[in-house]
């Protein structure tokens, strides 16, 4: 943990500047808008863990931000990306996954893991490359509405 | 009136790597091309290229369609506001998901 608690303290802030984000023990939530088409702005928080970073990228989840507990409903939902992808849930994934390379989770669920040209690479990929990814697809032309407006 | 742009005209350019996170802020002339503000920002980034990179704006605009026009051409252009730019590593997985 003394690992994680220096992880957080050197990564957190130059990742998440500009963003409205805290840190609970070796959890950080993080808030990220969207944008829909017509200019409808959603806030979603995220829940980030760093465990096994920086030699692997750090996992995210949607949670609700009421329990702070992770609530496939308040997931959001895109279309039209071939790079990222919001599964909500995802077989046996227990937080959902969000499928890209700069994601923890998509290594291990789904047999995404043997695409060089893409993985995070130790050393060259820091966390602000996997909030760069959820900046861009929650903008147009990707974002299309939160998933709990579809129940 | 066109305006015209010399080689002492020069502007600051900020530049993020979506990557690491790093900023550089920086003088270029205005004749450069983006190819070379581009290329300058991984000096002034202390960062090495990596393969499938873009340079893009900081609103999102893409510029690979670009790298042939000047910064002035840009600015004309009313593209990249405030000379912004990133530099987006490549990264994806998506279309093998079930």
């Amino acid at each position: 943990m003394v690992k994680v608690r220096q992880v957080l303290a050197d990564e957190a802030p130059k990742a998440f500047e500009g963003l409205n984000w805290e840190r609970d023990g070796d959890v950080c939530f993080v808030e990220f808008e969207a944008k829909r088409p017509d200019g409808t702005a959603d806030v979603y928080l995220t829940k980030w863990t760093f465990f096994h970073y920086p030699e692997w990228p750090p996992h995210v989840t949607f949670v609700d931000p009421k329990t702070k507990l992770y609530d496939s409903s308040y997931w959001p939902v895109i279309s039209g990306s071939t790079d990222l992808a919001f599964n909500a849930s995802y077989g046996d994934a227990p937080e959902g996954l969000i499928c890209n390379s700069m994601f923890f989770d998509w290594y291990f669920w789904g047999g995404h893991g043997s695409q060089p040209a893409v993985s995070w690479r130790p050393g060259v990929h820091r966390a602000a490359a996997t909030v760069a990814e959820l900046i861009i697809h929650l903008q147009q032309p990707y974002y299309v509405g939160p998933a709990n407006a579809r129940a | 009136m066109e305006s015209t742009t010399t080689a002492n005209d020069r502007t600051e350019v900020h530049v993020k790597s979506l990557v690491t996170g790093e900023k550089a802020n920086f003088q270029m002339p205005l004749d450069a091309s983006v190819q070379a503000t581009w290329d300058e920002s991984y000096v002034q980034l202390k960062e090495a290229r990596r393969d499938g990179d873009t340079f893009r704006c900081s609103d999102g605009a893409e510029l690979m369609s670009r790298l042939n026009l000047t910064l002035a051409q840009l600015r004309e252009a009313k593209i990249c506001d405030g000379e912004r730019f990133e530099v987006r590593g490549r990264s994806g997985g998506a279309q093998l998901s079930a």
